[in-house]
């Protein structure tokens, strides 16, 4: 062979080469066309499970198998199909072994004779002995360990050349199924997104706006009959404040399950934000059935729970706006339901009130306090009375009882009753209560001074008591005063009394008792009084409410009533005021069965300060000369 | 120098303890325990021993061979020609999976039984690598001369023709029929080895002949096996010996007459396929001229196959393995790959051509190999996947099979 033959057979061999090449080429070209086709397909869906089924379609169109499917891991160690063109193929909890174990560790693979393969699973059809071949290539990046799985019959066997372009295809195919696989979580992201845009997340119900949306449903509807119940949990504030909010959310779903169980189906219960609840109840209901439902609503959620070892009795109030359909808009609806539910609160919780015209005015004349309450101290709108408590045997001055006032240019605009209930709804009473406190210390400084046995009575709220600070906040006032504590008797109301005490409240009087104030147990009778509670009152004076002393008109009965209580009282060593007394026979009475102290328009309404230091010293003078009548006598 | 998942060795044989150093030579080189060690020796080893301690040198190895036409090449040159040698090649792949299995035949002219054997050695390889049922990466095979077309065959039936089948004829020094081959622990001197590979690594390879088609070509009207009787409706041998250029003196010369060394240069291309009208050939090697001046081969032709005289010369030959491994390399082409390593099978009857030129072959090689270690063979007969992807038992053929992993 010479130069020539060499160069002869290199030209040949590089024809052959670039004949061979042309050829893969033309094969891989149309392949590859089927597959963009396919592909195409593919990026149009926007679901995985949609997504494999359309891999499948586009690989028969390239590979000749009889048929396919695809595995993922659904169980640890495990593979399942989640998609087959034939029930062949249709494997539940294939171990992940043996040739899956390989293939999912990137070794794809023919299989030629699959009676030979040991781990091939069992179908859930017996037609699987037709499938002979198979070749095997793993979807990595998925997340989930995931196959596919082409099978081939003895006549249609599954060739090396396929195995080969299915891993063409399989990076391609996994770019799809993780965009779709993308694409399906935005979507559910965007469904979860509608749904908090429609859903309370702590508690699983509709939220405002879905509530509004069907109540504007509900007024679209002819000839339909509906009410609304606007919800509050009373004393929410203060479970969420004493308890932490997380037992106050657990509080909230508990009443969710609660309230969803007593009513229809065909109702909307929704959680218009914080501890407010709204209801449509649909159906007409006359005053008797919503009564009735309202009532059930209570009961079923004055059951007992325990949050954190407590005990808790959850009371709602309810505002209820009856025959809905006819007040007009959403928005006047739900006015209305809202002025029934203050009226509730104002009625004393736990209950509820159908809204009425009248109620509005009421609803006013509160907002418009709640408005002024907020600039009336800076604008020095409030003032003291001083109400004297006088010894029922002395009939000396040696107690005064401190009231608000509020007036402008000496007219009083909103009575006590009115304005201190609102502002401990919203919480001025702190500041109120300090001011008040303060301000009768400094008045009185000079009384007290000139006989070290008098004392100040002074009431603190409920709400006062629930403040950390409030102990420190009494005794550095005390201090800079210069007034011994043991001549300040801090009033209680029987609401606290009565009430399992909070641990706040029971810690703030223990400090309170420990710096030497004193406290009086007031208006006994007007509640849920029980002897109970004044054997774990902690002060020194019980109040009798001037309601009992009303009924002091002579009935031997009731004397024997005030005499029981008086006695119970001075066994507990607690002296007792009697409230109201308006009359001689009144004084007389209670004189007669020892009540220490007198306090009641008999002797002094109550009075400006230059008035009453007036009447001290006025009575003292009487005193004096009765006195020196008798000595002369 | 670190160690490579493949490596070589080779050495004169004498005794085991030869071969108890080549083995801890090999070991060494190897960057762990090997999946599978290829032998090839020269026929002049005692090969019951060798395969005995080659299965204690390396337990849990699959091991397979077959002797060598005079002494096997490796990276470092040629085994020494004439002495008793034994050259190894090992592989270690903790991701693949090998496996061997041999089956003696007697009767060599059953082709049945041939195919039998073949599928009994490759159940065994199989089961030895614990992947039965699925395709091997590559099979690589030996046979005693004679019966390898229905080796052959029968793998490419029961794999429709899906894998490629690669190797080489056990060979003796010359034709005197002391070859061998083996598996396991199971020896013949008739009978085929097989060894499946499942790898990790990619694997290309290349089987071509150093020669190119001529004018001169006929088609065969009568045959029988390995028998040409008739070319063109003419006697086979006068044919050829025409196409040849009278290499024999036909009026002098005594029948039959072996043509075997005088036909290197002008085998018989047989064509089995073409590639856009290029047609490729397998190549038949011309034995002998019988008395009825029929012309037989080292394998088998049928009626109605085109026969084309080729033209090779000797510098063809020796260059030839260099440029078959390239076409190797480039038919796995991977750029993230690297060359670790490879097998070669060069026919036994150019070695004898170009006997005197031999070392010359190994320098190229190396630098196709990219000074990568391999193992190749002389063997007389050798088979391979033709550029069409068909399986093939040819003569005076070249192949290299290469091995290449991810660059790490």
């Amino acid at each position: 062979m010479s130069i020539g033959d060499s160069n002869e057979e290199a030209l040949r061999e590089s024809l052959l080469n670039i004949q061979r090449l042309r050829e893969k080429e033309q094969t891989a070209l149309k392949q590859s066309e089927t597959l963009i086709k396919g592909l195409r397909i593919l990026n149009e869906s926007s679901s995985v499970s949609d997504i494999y089924s359309k891999i499948l379609g586009t690989l028969q169109k390239v590979i000749p198998f009889e048929c396919a499917a695809i595995l993922i891991e659904t169980s640890k160690g495990n593979l399942s199909t989640v998609v087959c063109t034939d029930n062949r193929l249709k494997f539940s909890r294939v171990p992940i072994v043996g040739i899956f174990q390989r293939c999912l560790d990137g070794c794809s693979t023919v299989l030629t004779d699959l009676s030979r393969v040991m781990e091939w699973p069992v179908s859930e059809t017996s037609k699987g002995n037709s499938l002979s071949s198979a070749i095997l290539v793993s979807l990595p990046g998925l997340g989930q360990q995931t196959l596919i799985i082409c099978a081939g019959t003895d006549t249609e066997k599954l060739r090396k050349k396929d195995l080969s372009l299915l891993t063409t295809f399989t990076p391609l195919a996994t770019q799809a199924v993780v965009r779709a696989g993308e694409i399906e979580q935005l979507n559910m992201l965007v469904s979860k997104l509608d749904y908090y845009a429609y859903y309370d997340m702590l508690t699983g119900l509709p939220n405002r706006t879905l509530f509004d949306i069907r109540l504007d449903q509900e007024l679209q509807k002819k000839d339909n009959k509906f009410s609304v119940l606007f919800l509050d949990l009373d004393n929410f504030k203060h479970i969420n404040d004493t308890y932490g909010h997380d037992v106050g959310d657990v509080l909230l779903s508990e009443i969710s399950f609660r309230m969803t169980g007593v009513l229809g189906d065909n109702d909307t219960i929704a959680r218009m934000g914080g501890d407010e609840f709204a209801v449509i109840l649909r159906g007409e209901k006359d005053a008797g059935a919503l009564s009735a439902q309202c009532d059930k609503i209570k009961s079923r959620l004055l059951q007992p729970l325990f949050l954190c070892r407590n005990r808790i009795e959850p009371t709602v109030s309810i505002g209820v706006a009856a025959e809905a359909q006819d007040v007009g808009s959403a928005q006047a609806i739900m006015q209305n339901a809202d002025i029934a539910l203050y009226d509730a609160k104002n009625e004393g919780r736990n209950c509820f009130s159908v809204f009425s015209p009248n109620m509005k005015n009421a609803l006013n004349r509160v907002t418009e306090i709640e408005k002024r309450l907020k600039i009336a101290l800076n604008n020095q709108e409030f003032r003291l009375a001083y109400q004297p408590i006088v010894c029922s045997q002395s009939l000396s001055c040696c107690k005064v009882e401190v009231l608000v006032r509020w007036e402008v240019d000496g007219v009083s605009l909103y009575s006590p009753d009115e304005f201190i209930p609102i502002s401990e709804d919203t919480g001025c009473i702190r500041e109120l209560g300090l001011w008040v406190f303060m301000k009768a210390l400094s008045d009185l400084h000079g009384w007290i001074s000139a006989d070290s046995g008098r004392i100040v009575a002074i009431n603190i709220s409920d709400v006062q008591l629930l403040d950390p600070k409030l102990p420190e906040q009494l005794s550095s006032i005390v201090a800079e005063t210069g007034i011994d504590p043991n001549q300040i008797e801090l009033e209680l109301s029987e609401r606290i009394v009565a009430s399992e005490i909070d641990e706040t409240v029971s810690g703030n009087i223990l400090k309170l008792q420990s710096k030497g104030f004193g406290f009086s147990f007031d208006d006994f009778g007007t509640g849920q009084s029980s002897f109970l509670n004044l054997q774990k009152f902690p002060g020194t004076t019980l109040k009798i409410d001037k309601t009992f002393i009303d009924e002091l008109g002579g009935a031997e009965k009731q004397i024997k009533l005030i005499k029981g209580i008086v006695n119970f009282a001075h066994s507990l060593d607690l002296q007792v005021v009697a409230e109201g007394v308006e009359t001689e026979f009144q004084f007389t009475a209670l004189q007669n069965i020892s009540c220490d102290y007198i306090q009641g328009y008999l002797f002094s309404r109550p009075l400006r300060l230059t008035e009453f230091l007036d009447w001290c010293e006025e009575v003292n003078y009487s005193q004096t000369r009765t006195d020196s009548r008798r000595k002369a006598g | 120098m670190g160690r490579s998942p493949i490596a070589t060795v080779a050495t004169a044989y004498n005794s085991v303890v030869d071969l108890n150093s080549a083995s801890s030579s090999l070991l060494k080189k190897l960057e762990g325990k090997p999946d599978l060690i290829l032998a090839s020796y020269s026929s002049l080893a005692d090969v019951t021993e060798l395969v005995h301690n080659l299965g204690v040198m390396f337990p849990g190895s699959s091991v397979a061979g077959a002797s060598t036409c005079r002494g096997a090449i490796t990276s470092e040159g040629l085994c020494a020609f004439g002495e008793s040698n034994i050259a190894l090649w090992g592989l270690c792949d903790d991701q693949g999976d090998y496996g061997v299995g041999f089956c003696a035949f007697d009767d060599v002219e059953d082709q049945t039984i041939v195919a039998n054997a073949t599928i009994v050695a490759l159940d065994i390889a199989l089961a030895d690598s614990g992947r039965n049922g699925e395709l091997p990466s590559l099979i690589w095979m030996h046979a005693s001369p004679g019966n390898e077309g229905a080796v052959v065959n029968a793998l490419d039936e029961f794999f429709g023709g899906d894998v490629s089948v690669v190797g080489g004829s056990a060979a003796d020094e010359s034709l005197e029929g002391r070859w061998s081959c083996f598996a396991g622990g199971q020896i013949g001197s008739s009978g085929v080895s097989i060894t499946v590979l499942f790898s990790s690594y990619e694997i290309g390879t290349s089987f071509q002949s150093g020669y190119i088609p001529t004018t001169e070509n006929g088609i065969a009207t009568k045959c029988d096996g390995r028998t040409v009787f008739e070319i063109d409706g003419q006697p086979a041998a006068i044919v050829y010996n025409r196409w040849a250029n009278q290499i024999v003196d036909m009026a002098t010369a005594s029948l039959p007459v072996n043509v075997l060394g005088s036909s290197t240069l002008s085998p018989i291309g047989i064509a089995v396929g073409d590639v856009g009208g290029i047609p490729y050939f397998n190549l038949a090697h011309p034995e002998s001229y019988t008395e009825e001046l029929a012309l037989t081969f080292f394998c088998e032709v049928s009626e109605g196959q085109s026969l084309t005289l080729m033209s090779g010369s000797i510098d063809n030959i020796i260059g030839r393995p260099s440029r078959v491994a390239n076409e190797a390399i480039h038919n796995s082409d991977n750029d993230d790959c690297e060359v670790i390593g490879g097998l070669m099978v060069f026919c036994g009857g150019c070695l004898l051509a170009v006997e005197p030129r031999a070392d010359e072959i190994s320098e190229p090689l190396n630098q196709s190999m990219l000074n990568q270690p391999y193992l190749g063979c002389f063997t007389f007969g050798e088979q391979g996947c033709l550029m069409g992807g068909e399986n093939r038992h040819g003569n005076l053929m070249i192949s290299v099979t290469v091995f290449k992993r991810k660059k790490s």
